[in-house]
């Protein structure tokens, strides 16, 4: 019975490890030490720029977390994988299990230090994380993080005030039912997205066959221009 | 995903041209398969926006043009180094070998000189057409060298991108960079001496009156150089590499670290150094002189209008000792004293394009901000508030009787000609029981 659990969970780990979930479970890490660390800190400066009132560091973390789900959606670097059902379950349940390790970092923060910072936490985690994995979906995870990065600056630099206002959707402290169930919908339609993955990014041979008619055959080996395509 | 080119133009580089090309082939390469031009767009997108927000009041205020710029160096930066990240990363794979080598032949370094030209282009671009949209009166050579020091800093953030590309895989390098640059701008931005080597301004309060400490800037740009060095020469120790080559790395940046501390602390001043200019566009009101800085010629109309509607009523309605003799703009460096100037005081939400109101100049005529009673460490008397609220409700009440109560929330009658005289009087020559 232990051998079959263990085999199962070794089984479950290489799934993991065909996709960016090595790479995303890092940032995690980076991301709960971070909220171990500064769990009740205040970040009260971004470059010149003095953020008043004072971003709490517990609605900042979601940033990485984000960026940690994007990374997690990425598939296998190597071209050996075709793309079939298994491949996908795994890109699911990585980017599931990286999405559950988030909310238990922002629970744990907010465990810690202050309750109050849960509502906006998990806000900015659908937010930010529906954009991250939207640009890891359509462009490639390696890109996830620049929207992240545009969003949160544009943020900043906007005037305080109001409830739909860019300010009060990233760095707002209270969360109105409404914006909760809009950035709940977002979410939504991303994962939604995601498990059509219109774009198949990153299974490396569906992308090749798409390339070879652009590409001039005279320049390949006879072998990869005969080669059969796999359906 | 350029991985299925990849493999075929690495094999094109090694038939065709000759592994010598220097820069030309990885420049080449990243032009084709980079997102350089993607990165470029987004950046062009950055610092317009920068430059829009908020009304763009910085238009004809040189200085506060280039500093107000440096908002966008909070995206700037991050994007810029997160590009070069996954680029010099993605783009090498295969090739780690030839980073070792000279620098000449190190395809990584190709691709974030790439990175830097082009953004270097686009920043020098879009600030130039930020100058001659809004043709600032007066010019400073000194600017020449803050864009030196601009384009230094995307370097840097260019070269943190590059070392992020050597180190780091490129699932992860993009973001490692983004972040670090993100760190690097919130910890040296802020500070009076050069060890703040990415502090570029980011003012929101007009920079007229100052001008660049070029001792600064040369400091600045010694570290910002030494910084530079140092990223682009790290890179990954082999395991077979010797005991030497290993603490090769330790060596230079214990060096670079004392260059930048040492350089970082010359005693040169700040950055922005107070040199008070007058005002020197002047017209008249009722053969009141007003006078404005040259910077702010789109603002003399409107309060000209205002100081119209305060001058004519007061002339009128016998309250004529309350007009000045002139009015000057008052900068942060100049405050216009004397017997009978009155001070105008504009602020950035004017010159982001809202209209003065009746208030803000009214106030600005009658407070006695010059007396030295007033810059002391106690605060005035409640009876100074009251005396000062007063008179400057009844002079706005000549114009709009609804004004004192809607803007000042002052409900009694307004004071006689003479009472005004004697408050204005006592205010203008600092003798009031402040």
């Amino acid at each position: 019975m232990h051998a079959r659990l263990l085999s199962g969970a070794q089984h479950g780990l290489t799934v993991l490890r065909a996709t960016g979930f090595t790479v995303a479970s890092a940032v995690i890490l980076l991301a709960l030490v971070v909220t171990l660390v500064f769990h009740d800190g205040t970040i009260e400066r971004i470059g010149p720029l003095t953020l008043y009132p004072a971003l709490h560091v517990m609605v900042a973390v979601p940033l990485l977390l984000s960026v940690a789900c994007g990374i997690a959606h990425a598939p296998f670097d190597r071209p050996v994988i075709a793309r079939n059902a298994r491949t996908r379950v795994a890109r699911v349940l990585s980017l599931g299990s990286a999405a559950a390790a988030s909310v238990l970092v922002i629970g744990l923060g907010a465990g810690l230090d202050d309750a109050a910072t849960l509502a906006p936490a998990l806000r900015n985690l659908a937010l930010f994380g529906a954009l991250a994995v939207t640009v890891s979906v359509l462009v490639g995870a390696q890109h996830a993080w620049v929207p992240v990065v545009l969003l949160f600056c544009a943020a900043v630099t906007s005037s305080p005030g109001g409830t739909w206002t860019l300010y009060s959707l990233v760095l707002g402290t209270d969360v109105p039912p409404e914006v909760g169930a809009a950035t709940t919908v977002v979410s939504v339609v991303v994962l939604a997205l995601t498990a059509w993955d219109p774009r198949g990014l990153g299974y490396l041979r569906v992308v090749a066959d798409r390339r070879a008619p652009r590409a001039s055959a005279a320049q390949l080996p006879q072998e990869v221009v005969d080669a059969p395509v796999e359906p | 995903m350029a991985s299925g080119t990849l493999v075929r133009e690495r094999s094109a580089a090694r038939v065709g041209a000759e592994p010598t090309g220097g820069w030309r082939v990885p420049v080449g390469y990243v032009l084709r398969h980079g997102l350089v031009h993607v990165c470029a767009a987004i950046l062009v997108g950055v610092m317009v926006a920068a430059l829009a927000m908020r009304g763009a009041p910085w238009r004809g205020d040189l200085v506060w043009t280039l500093d107000w710029f440096a908002i966008s160096h909070i995206a700037v930066g991050p994007i810029l180094a997160g590009f070069v990240g996954v680029d010099s990363s993605r783009l090498t794979v295969g090739m780690e070998h030839l980073r070792t080598g000279y620098a000449r032949r190190a395809p990584d370094r190709g691709i974030a000189l790439a990175y830097w030209a082009l953004a270097s282009a686009v920043y020098l671009l879009v600030v130039v057409g930020a100058l001659v949209v809004s043709l600032p009166p007066r010019w400073d050579w000194a600017v020449l060298g803050v864009l030196v020091i601009h384009v230094l800093i995307l370097g840097v953030h260019v070269m943190t991108g590059l070392a992020a590309g050597r180190l780091l895989r490129p699932l992860v390098a993009g973001a490692a960079a983004a972040l670090v640059a993100l760190l690097l701008t919130t910890l040296f931005t802020t500070g009076k001496t050069p060890m703040a080597f990415l502090a570029a301004g980011g003012a929101t309060v007009p920079r007229l009156g100052y001008r660049y400490n070029v001792s600064f800037l040369v400091a600045q740009a010694v570290v910002l150089a030494v910084v530079i060095v140092v990223l682009v020469l790290a890179r990954r120790t082999r395991r077979e590499d010797g005991m030497r080559s290993r603490l090769r790395p330790v060596a230079i940046v214990a060096l670079a670290a004392l260059g930048i501390v040492g350089v970082g602390n010359v005693p040169v001043g700040a950055r922005l150094l107070s040199s008070p200019v007058t005002p020197d566009l002047c017209g008249a009101v009722l053969t009141v002189p007003t006078c404005f800085y040259a910077e702010h010629e789109r603002l003399e109309r409107p309060f000209q209008d205002q100081l119209y509607r305060l001058f004519m009523t007061a002339e009128q309605q016998g309250y004529d000792a309350l007009i000045p003799a002139r009015v000057e703009e008052a900068s942060r460096t100049y405050l216009p004293q004397g017997a009978g100037v009155a001070p105008l005081f504009v602020s950035g939400d004017h010159l982001a394009g809202r209209e003065p109101d009746l208030w803000e100049v009214t106030m600005g005529l009658v407070e006695p901000i010059h007396c030295p009673q007033l810059s002391g460490g106690q605060p005035p008397s409640d009876k100074y508030g009251s005396d000062l609220m007063a008179l400057a409700a009844t002079w706005a009440m000549l114009v709009d009787p609804s004004a004192g109560e809607e803007l000042f929330g002052y409900v009694d009658e307004p004071l006689t000609p003479e009472a005004a005289e004697k408050l204005y009087t006592e205010f203008r020559t600092c003798t009031h029981a402040f």
